[in-house]
């Protein structure tokens, strides 16, 4: 894939990207720094994910933010006090138990979820990018927000 | 709660293809319809988070963005070259640190002679 074609993927889905990043790591700088890196080592790569360009940046996006978090369990965790700095949520108190709910996913869950929810891929998209099948992501997907039903009602 | 119910009622959230009949009496499920509300205020309420766009990503960066990427990079080659130095001026076998090689030069030439008898007594 080249300059042009990148420039294209980054224009496009850069934003359910970072937001994908920002809601799974839960830190707005290295979610921009992850951002871009995502879509500069689609430079030179060759799609995947069953050939869906969004499929595959959202591949990598986890991929790095999988790496990330890795490392990151070897240093302490600073977590804003609000946990959803930057943006403007209604009901503060929602949006902080929503961050809650939502971390106390397993990552798998939380991965499927906001793939879905920001990323707004398919089901195969999803079972492209996190290596599943589409009715793994469907269950999946319908047990986390019984899940998260439950936690915030 | 019919999980079956509220399977449908996600999947149909999602654009997925559902069975019409079974869509059907999920939703004459009061138990599935409150269930697809709240999947509903859910979704909203992730929406409504506003994680705007940060000015860093109003363009693809031409560099890799990782720091530490590039000071791994900068470390290797300061090691390359350290290396190189310490291999340069180590002494060698047979020759001196400015790098000069091979044998010296001969002061003594001895001539071979047939018929010489070499056993010195």
């Amino acid at each position: 894939m080249n300059r042009t074609e990148v420039e294209l993927l980054f224009a496009t889905y850069r934003e359910p990207v970072y937001r994908f990043l920002r809601r799974i790591l839960r830190d707005g700088p290295a979610a921009e720094d992850l951002t871009q890196e995502a879509f500069l080592r689609a430079l030179g790569g060759s799609w995947q994910a069953g050939g869906h360009a969004r499929a595959w940046i959202f591949q990598i996006a986890r991929n790095l933010a999988r790496d990330h978090l890795r490392a990151q369990t070897r240093r302490p965790v600073v977590t804003p006090l609000t946990g959803l700095e930057g943006g403007a949520p209604a009901d503060p108190a929602t949006a902080l138990a929503l961050d809650a709910a939502l971390a106390s996913l397993e990552i798998d869950d939380r991965e499927v979820f906001l793939l879905k929810e920001l990323g707004g891929l398919s089901y195969a998209e999803i079972a492209s990018a996190c290596g599943l099948t589409p009715d793994a992501v469907r269950s999946r997907l319908h047990r986390t927000r019984i899940t998260l039903r439950r936690q915030l009602t | 709660m019919n999980e079956t119910h509220t399977a449908i009622v996600s999947a149909f959230l999602d654009h997925e293809p559902v069975d019409p009949d079974a869509l059907s009496a999920a939703l004459d499920d009061p138990e599935a319809r409150a269930a697809l509300v709240d999947f509903v205020r859910l979704r909203q309420e992730l929406g409504r988070a506003g994680d705007g766009l940060p000015a860093s990503l109003q363009t693809l960066r031409r560099r890799p963005v990782a720091r530490t990427v590039a000071l791994r990079w900068s470390a290797a080659a300061a090691l390359l070259v350290l290396m190189f130095l310490a291999g340069w001026m180590a002494p060698r076998p047979g020759g001196d640190a400015r790098g000069v090689t091979g044998p010296p030069d001969p002061v003594r030439v001895e001539k071979f002679v047939p018929g010489v008898d070499w056993s010195f007594r």
